[in-house]
């Protein structure tokens, strides 16, 4: 569950990313997150991580404050959820095995159990194949594939996506999204934030939409006619 | 808690390991860090030996240093025996022991310096005084041989009383001087090391921030972010205290024949030695604790700036 009260989000430099924002995600949901660039989309999901603390307001992400979280206890927080990035965010030094089982090492999972589990993660989005190439061999979208192996391996109660099919086109845009609902249909939480429509007009679900900071529309999406 | 505690030290020693051979990747880059630390300690580890043998031996002459007792000429065919004056003085509890050298002996002993036997023969007559050399009791300061010598010099038999041991006094003290030099030259490269490893470590994390980033968004905690840092740290440190060591010992090496020699020539001895293994592991130790810390400081400053804010 990810719930904003009244949140608000000013950076040093005065500008508001985020103003007044509130809302609740159900644990299970899957929910986009719309808006032009600049809307506060990137900012939000930064609350949900806790890379950036919120100015004013409260986000509670599992029952957890996470304005109350300090030290080893936010990396904590953090392993509970997986993030899936536009730019994949790939080490470009260790094969796509290695990339996708960083989150089981820094958790201090013991070998053969990494092994298993990035074995499982690769299987599922279709690269067990190419597990020990290295990820610039791959094309954009299994990279991004290799990007959600990478979120999924840790079992994460949360997955949140940042534009992850900004750089894609069509065909395979739509089959990360699907991804993204077979991992939805195991009760994980996902929000994905995208400025494509399309995938709104394609997949009904939850649609928090923002508009220069506020939050414009938080209800169910409308299907397009 | 023994499989954690097991994969635990497995991950310490992957991240060894890593470090290791990160390091042995840029082996120019490694290489000139590891000399700059190891010439950088050098330097002092030989300074404190070459400080610490001329501190030997200084208190070597400190403890021979003689008064010299030259008696009225003609004392020696008047009524005072300058032995029986040696043998009164030898009860004086301060004095140790107390040598006659009778203007002949003294004469002697001029002409046998290079060149001195044409002038010594030339002379009508010996000119010297009967002498008493007077050896004070061991332990007894310059200060106190002094006054011994002033106490001496006021003897009715006594022309003068030589004690001359400031030159020495100014020597031991030049000598100090240098010492703290040298102590204060170790603080310097200590520093010196410090910041060399912070650079490191700086640029390391510069190179590695794409890196940093994923794991700090994946979960990695500090601890996790930072280990490879202070392993890289404390490697480099090692191995530049390591060569250091080996380097001062070489140098030395060098050094301890022509010094042995020169020393040899002005009737002495003069042992440079080596820089021992237990002040080699200390060394060694000190330079690896601080490579740690100045990589963890370094770390920490960049935490600093991927806090939440």
């Amino acid at each position: 569950m990810i719930r904003f009260s009244q949140v608000w989000k000013r950076y040093p430099n005065g500008h508001e990313a985020l103003k007044n924002v509130s809302f609740e995600l159900p644990r299970g949901s899957f929910t986009f997150l719309t808006g032009h660039s600049g809307a506060g989309k990137s900012t939000l999901l930064k609350l949900v991580t806790l890379v950036e603390v919120a100015s004013r307001g409260q986000v509670l992400v599992e029952g957890r404050n996470l304005a109350r979280l300090r030290g080893n206890r936010i990396a904590t927080h953090r392993q509970t959820i997986g993030s899936v990035f536009q730019d994949h965010k790939l080490l470009a030094d260790r094969t796509v095995e290695d990339n996708v089982a960083l989150p089981l090492v820094v958790a201090g999972y013991e070998h053969r159990e990494i092994r298993r589990r990035v074995r499982a993660a690769l299987d599922k989005v279709g690269l067990l194949s190419r597990a020990r190439v290295n990820p610039i061999t791959l094309s954009g979208g299994e990279q991004q594939r290799v990007g959600i192996a990478r979120a999924v391996v840790g079992r994460p109660k949360i997955l949140l996506a940042d534009e992850p099919t900004g750089n894609l086109d069509p065909a395979l845009a739509d089959e990360i999204m699907d991804l993204f609902l077979q991992f939805n249909q195991v009760d994980i939480t996902v929000l994905i934030a995208t400025h494509d429509l399309r995938h709104l007009e394609r997949i009904r679900s939850q649609v928090l939409a923002l508009e220069q900071g506020q939050l414009v529309l938080g209800g169910e999406a409308q299907p397009v006619a | 808690m023994k499989d954690r505690f097991l994969v635990y030290l497995s991950r310490h020693l992957q991240v060894l390991f890593d470090s290791l051979g990160r390091l042995w990747k840029t082996p120019f880059a490694s290489a000139m860090t590891i000399l700059v630390i190891a010439v950088a300690l050098a330097l002092p580890m030989v300074l404190h030996k070459v400080v610490s043998g001329l501190q030997e031996v200084l208190s070597d002459w400190e403890g021979r240093s003689e008064i010299s007792l030259f008696l009225h000429p003609g004392s020696e065919g008047n009524a005072v025996d300058p032995v029986a004056v040696g043998q009164q003085l030898l009860e004086n509890p301060v004095i140790e022991d107390v040598r006659y050298v009778s203007p002949e002996e003294g004469l002697t002993e001029l002409a046998n310096l290079p060149g001195m036997e044409a002038a010594v023969s030339a002379l009508p007559e010996n000119p010297l005084p009967p002498l008493l050399v007077v050896v004070p009791a061991t332990g007894l300061s310059v200060d106190e041989t002094e006054s011994l010598a002033e106490e001496l010099g006021r003897m009715d038999v006594v022309d003068s009383a030589i004690f001359d041991q400031r030159w020495l006094h100014r020597l031991s003290a030049i000598v100090e001087l240098v010492g703290r030099g040298v102590a204060a030259l170790a603080v310097l490269v200590g520093v010196g090391v410090v910041l060399v490893i912070s650079n490191t470590v700086r640029l390391g994390i510069s190179n590695r921030a794409a890196e940093i980033e994923i794991i700090d968004q994946v979960g990695g905690t500090r601890a996790f972010i930072r280990r490879p840092f202070l392993y890289t740290g404390a490697l480099q440190c090692f191995l530049g205290a390591a060569t250091g060591w080996l380097l001062a010992n070489v140098v030395l090496g060098l050094l301890s024949g022509p010094v042995g020699r020169l020393a040899a020539l002005y009737h002495g001895t003069f042992h440079l030695g080596w820089v021992d293994p237990s002040t080699g592991c200390i060394v060694v130790g000190v330079t690896v604790l601080l490579g740690w810390s100045a990589a963890r400081v370094t770390v920490d400053q960049y935490f600093w700036n991927l806090r939440p804010r």
